[in-house]
């Protein structure tokens, strides 16, 4: 990683890549060529129903699913070209946001120590780290004194905000968040949102934002990417993607949206309506 | 979803971890679905078997200091030695050692026996029909007794209910559980057969001598498959499609029956497997008791008398039965339950 | 969903733990003073052969004249030292392996299971006696073959219990984060199997008990002149019928042993079951609750006063009073805990055994549901379409059978007749293919067409009511969509009423006639399906509500965080507005609360 190639190159660009599980007949391509790119402060949202590959994409992304053909550039360096130390230290520049709260934090380890963890991930030392841990979660809105605390103790949104801080905490060039609202109830996810929101202009952030609820991402996302059975169908902006959709794909998600201005369901029975 | 409890050192044995057996949804594969079950079974079968041969060849080299001497014993003359390690195949190298030890299983040939100085496989042909004996109706009384207690139990006590049966069933159980074979098997034969001199003590000349042996080697198993079932039962109990199938309003018998037992079978007939091989291990101990003339008195009798030939013949008979018990088990599962066909077993 | 709250378990002491661990303690005790007073009696030889019962002896002497008690006695150390070396053995054996292959490459990984697999499949007891084989007879000798015997066993549980651990966030996180291999294992696999693991060496401590004195027993353990339980009883069998007391101290003993290991290990177990403790309450008390609204005669559905006990009497609905008329859809909305699917589940009569359901009354035409009533008559009025198709179908039966049941069952339908009849009803759902899908068991049908068959079953007996308990939350939004047309089409074109359950504000708007919002057990506001659309409502919480739902139809600046607990006041009630007749909930309601 050459730093005259990271101010010009877009912090994330997937080209063509594709991802297949099992081999021979049992063989399934889950990801069929898909490309994209992010650039710096930017979010994009990526939609798409269950097996349409979103979740493939986020753990390709990070490293977590093999790529079988295809290429992942994370500011402007080719993560298959990497030696195994460059890789493992591009890691910590794409953070995770996983999708449950209740799982995403070791209940036998103090706040203090998984946002320790996150900073220094092979000492781990709390003490060490007091003022940055207190910076982050001051940042999440949480007192200082909750480091001391075990995850039992907080809410769903508490968890996720936490969540939030220790992917934070790493200094990443791009954050994923995978489906992070989908366990929590309405009101709880409305806070998250916010704060997604107030952390994007606050701290320029880069993310992938994947849900299947096109309210959600419609609601943080500047660009938007739609998936269909491992097919990118639609890429851009939100505004023409949620005004103009061009595939007929995206027409009909966007028409099933209970509440939009597209959902019919059909003739209210006559004697009430 | 409540974390998985490990309650029961055999319940986890099979347990999958949560997300693993999200399998293919059916189509993926060109396969039908018996025969991808089958290929998988026959390779699992095959590492059994292998891993039987080698285990079983590598007994008599791995003995500590020069096998044949250990054989012969402290006061064997040097042509003795010889003499045992000619017919040992320990002059050979290893590899041809080995290859002559499957060639001969292939033929059968298992060797001579040291004591006898007959062959190994006309030993385990008179002796293997007392154990089969033994271990057939242990496993048939063990299954018709185990499974309806612990499902009647379950049923009981769902839902945090009759909480004197559950602790009841559960001491009862466990008492059984804790108590050796042996001891129990002893226990027997002072009530039976000495206090109330109803049953005889040891032998296999009648057939009434077969009832305290059957009933020493059954008990353990019957506890612990029963608690499996007991706790499989208040489990499925708890599960949406039992509350859908309550929706339906059908008959208790009915709802038990068909839409709760082929669900708990899945999981209690995997650990009933593990549990009904481990009672030809525990056909040895009680042979041994009742002083019952099958496979286990002879390897005990082998092993004091360090008849090789003899221990690694029954050895590779009583792990062939272990692994022929597995496999029904198996073929069973696929039949009560379909999910078990898309490798629903697999790990990882 | 994942927002219940869990609460960190605390331990439980059991009778049986207690016990347990009290009669260990003897042992351990035993174990340690016994050879010190007793060792002379025990072992020296005396001209007092194949006594009875003294004074001197209190359990008799056996064959050369050595008290038969101080031996079973101080049998106790050598027993307990061989079990708890055998038990470090196999239990440090199988941690090692059974992490450790998660730090290895997935192939090798498979390869090491799979023999571990092979291995398990093998009694332990004959993979002892090859061991033993081997290395001759003895008690250090016996210690290994067991101890070798049980790793693939312990190694396959922590396998298991770490690849369930390693599933979940936290540690693809920690990778994520750059955590080295061994501390991830350190930090974050073996602090949360500790609890099952101390409960599986428990259990390994008696299994590995009995089986290193079976050893002994059979003659192939602890030879002459050490003795343990095993090799004593060994010695007793020969005199069973001369001596038959000589058997019954070391049966007493490694009863005890056996069965405080075995109690401890239970104990362990239910003291860290987090589904353990849970109390059982009435199950179902019609009762003289006041009558909280204006009698709705003319309603299919009417339920006054309705309120949901837990077993220690914590209200979880307090005083819902609804009614659903014929061909009317009813929605009730709110967030996890509001009470929304309790109430529908007790209008259902399906509510877990252990909740008290409560009411002035709960009736569906003149079906008085705080009855028991007639299997078939209840099976054939309420038809049920739950949350999760994919755990709603009976994942062992086919299809068809399920779809079936009540109209075989109840309705004394064949089973030809039946098929054919839901045959037709799915093809009229639009499922393909429906002969080949009666035909099939769940797991090979997407969610969607699961849950349109569930659909489907419940109108072949012609239902008066249909409840259906977030029945599209488990879908895709192009499948939800589908679905709710299938019940607006239901419900046009069959005048079926429906009782609708969603925490999804802008399904109820769309499918809804009449919308019921509920919070904390209580019903906040009732409203029309096109006042809820419309953004014409009363209540703050439902207007907070709505400023926290994000849209595709606006771009909102900034969204209304709500906390429930907020909203804890009653229903807002306007008549000249209020679209149910339903009137308040009366004061009387409140008293039910501690």
């Amino acid at each position: 990683m050459t730093s005259t190639a990271m101010s010009a190159a877009p912090v994330l660009e997937v080209r063509d890549l594709e991802v297949t599980f099992g081999s021979g007949q049992a063989a399934a391509k889950v990801l069929k060529g898909v490309s994209a790119t992010i650039e710096r402060g930017k979010t994009l949202g990526i939609v798409g129903e269950s097996g349409s590959g979103k979740s493939t994409l986020a753990k390709a992304i990070v490293g977590l699913n093999p790529v079988s053909s295809g290429s992942i550039w994370v500011n402007g360096a080719d993560v298959s070209r990497m030696t195994s130390g460059q890789r493992r230290a591009m890691r910590r520049e794409v953070q995770m946001i996983p999708q449950d709260p209740y799982s995403s934090l070791n209940p036998r380890r103090t706040i203090g120590q998984t946002l320790a963890e996150a900073i220094d991930p092979v000492k781990s030392n709390p003490r060490a780290h007091r003022e940055k841990i207190s910076y982050w979660l001051s940042t999440i809105r949480l007192d200082a004194d909750v480091a001391e605390r075990y995850p039992h103790e907080f809410s769903g949104g508490q968890r996720q905000r936490i969540a939030i801080a220790r992917a934070l905490a790493v200094g990443p060039k791009l954050i994923i968040a995978d489906e992070i609202t989908s366990a929590l109830d309405l009101s709880v996810q409305a806070e998250i949102l916010n704060l997604i929101s107030r952390l994007r202009t606050e701290l320029d952030l880069t993310m992938a934002f994947i849900s299947h609820d096109l309210d959600v991402v419609h609601h943080v996302s500047d660009g938007i990417m739609v998936l269909f059975h491992g097919e990118v169908v639609e890429l851009g902006d939100v505004d023409s993607v949620y005004g103009n959709p061009k595939h007929p794909y995206t027409r009909k998600l966007i028409d099933s949206v209970p509440g939009g201005p597209g959902f019919d369901i059909g003739e209210r029975r006559a004697a009430v309506a | 979803m409540t974390e998985p409890t490990m309650l029961n050192r055999e319940s986890a044995l099979f347990s999958n971890p949560p997300g693993a057996t999200k399998g293919p949804r059916g189509g993926l594969r060109n396969l039908s679905p018996w025969a991808g079950y089958g290929l998988r079974r026959t390779g699992g079968v095959l590492l059994s078997v292998i891993l039987l041969v080698v285990v079983t060849f590598f007994m008599v080299p791995l003995i500590p200091g020069d096998p044949a001497v250990a054989v012969a014993g402290a006061d064997a003359t040097t042509e003795q030695i010889e003499a045992i390690r000619e017919s040992l195949g320990l002059n050979q190298p290893l590899h041809l050692q080995f290859l002559q030890y499957v060639g001969n299983l292939f033929t059968g040939n298992l060797g001579e026996s040291f004591a006898y100085s007959t062959s190994v496989s006309s030993i385990i042909a008179t002796k293997l029909p007392f154990t089969a004996e033994l271990a057939l109706l242990g496993i048939i009384v063990t299954l018709l007794l185990s499974i309806p207690a612990g499902m009647v139990v379950g049923i009981l006590t769902r839902g945090g209910r009759r909480k004197w049966l559950d602790v009841s069933f559960g001491m009862l159980t466990g008492f059984f559980q804790a108590v050796p074979q042996y001891v129990i098997a002893t226990m027997l034969v002072v009530v039976f057969a000495i206090v109330l001199k109803v049953l005889p003590a040891a032998g296999a000349a009648t057939l009434t001598s077969l009832i305290l042996p059957v009933v020493g080697l059954s008990i353990a198993p019957i506890c612990s498959i029963a608690r499996v079932v007991r706790r499989e039962t208040s489990t499925v109990l708890e599960q949406d499609y039992l509350r859908t199938a309550r929706g339906w309003r059908l008959p208790p018998l009915r709802l038990y029956a068909r839409h709760a037992l082929p669900n708990l079978m899945t999981t209690t007939l995997t650990l009933a497997g593990l549990i009904l091989a481990g009672m030809l291990g525990g056909a040895i101990i009680i042979e041994n008791v009742f002083n019952w003339p099958g496979l286990g008195k002879e390897i005990v009798t082998a092993i004091v008398n360090k008849d090789y030939p003899v221990i690694q013949g029954i050895i590779l008979v009583l792990g062939f039965l272990a692994i022929i018990l597995n496999l029904l088990v198996d073929v069973i599962l696929g039949i009560i339950d379909p999910r078990t066909l898309g490798g629903g077993k697999s790990h990882g | 969903m994942a927002e219940t709250t869990r609460t960190k378990r605390h331990f439980r002491w059991t009778t049986g733990l207690i016990i347990g661990i009290a009669l260990m303690s003897v042992m351990i005790l035993i174990g340690l003073l016994a050879p010190l007073f007793l060792s002379e009696a025990a072992e020296k030889l005396t001209a007092n052969a194949s006594q009875g019962p003294s004074s001197a002896h209190w359990l008799g002497t056996d064959d050369f004249g050595r008290d038969v008690l101080a031996r079973s006695l101080v049998a106790t150390r050598l027993t307990l030292v061989m079990t708890a070396a055998t038990t470090a053995i196999s239990v440090v054996g199988g941690v090692l392996i059974g992490t450790f292959i998660w730090l290895a490459p997935p192939r090798i990984r498979n390869a090491v299971l799979r023999v571990i697999d092979a291995a398990v499949a093998y009694p332990s007891l004959i993979f002892a006696l090859l061991i033993a084989a081997i290395l001759g007879q003895g008690a250090w000798s016996a210690v290994l073959a067991i101890a070798i015997a049980s790793i693939p066993a312990f190694a396959r549980l922590t396998a298991n219990m770490a690849a369930s651990i390693s599933q979940r966030n936290y540690v693809s996180t920690a990778r994520l984060l750059g955590v080295p291999g061994p501390r991830i294992i350190t930090r974050h696999l073996l602090p949360n199997m500790a609890e099952p693991l101390l409960v599986l060496t428990a259990t390994v401590f008696a299994t590995t008990l009995i089986e290193l004195s079976s050893l002994s027993f059979i003659g192939l353990g602890v030879q002459n002149p050490e003795y343990d339980f095993g090799r004593l009883l060994n010695e007793a069998l020969v005199n069973i019928y001369s001596q038959p007391l000589q058997a019954v101290m070391p049966s007493i003993m490694i009863t005890i042993a056996g069965l405080s290991a075995m109690l401890i290990g239970d104990g362990l177990a239910a003291a860290t079951d987090p589904r353990g403790g849970r109390k059982f309450g009435s199950v179902k008390a019609a009762s003289e609750l006041p009558a909280s609204m204006r009698a709705d005669r003319e309603a299919l559905v009417e339920v006054d006063n309705l309120t949901v006990l837990t077993p220690n009497g914590v209200p979880l609905v307090k005083g819902v009073s609804l009614s659903i008329h014929a061909g009317e859809v009813v929605g009730l909305v709110g967030e996890s805990g509001s009470g929304k699917s309790l109430t529908a589940m007790s209008i259902a009569g399906l509510l877990p055994e252990e909740l008290t359901v409560r009411a002035h009354s709960m009736r569906l035409g003149e079906l008085d549901l705080l009855k028991k009533n007639d299997p078939r008559t209840l099976a054939t009025s309420i038809g049920l379409v739950y949350q999760d198709p994919g755990t709603s179908f009976n994942p062992a039966l086919r299809i068809g059978s399920q779809l079936t049941e009540v109209s075989r069952i109840h309705l004394k339908q064949s089973g030809k007749t039946s098929f054919t009849r839901m045959v037709k009803a799915l093809a009229d759902i639009r499922i393909t293919q429906p002969e080949l899908r009666m035909k099939q068991h769940p797991h090979e049908l997407s969610g969607g067409m699961l849950q349109r068959a569930m659909i489907a079953s419940t109108l072949v007996t012609d239902p008066r009511l249909i409840i259906a308990d977030e029945p599209t939350t488990a879908l895709d939004v192009t499948v939800q969509a589908d679905v709710l047309r299938q019940f607006r089409t239901i419900n046009r074109e069959m005048g079926t009423a429906m009782l609708f359950i969603s925490h999804d504000i802008g399904v109820v708007q769309a499918l809804c006639d009449k919308v019921i919002v509920m919070n904390g057990g209580k019903i906040l506001e009732r409203l029309t399906g096109a006042q809820l659309a419309a953004g014409d409502v009363k209540h703050p919480y439902t207007k907070a509500l709505l400023a926290a739902t994000p849209s595709i139809a606006e771009r909102k600046t900034e969204l209304v965080a709500v906390r429930a607990e907020d909203f804890t006041f009653d229903e807002i009630t306007d008549d000249a507005l209020g679209p149910v007749q339903a009137g308040t909930v009366q004061p009387e309601t409140e008293r039910l609360q501690p």
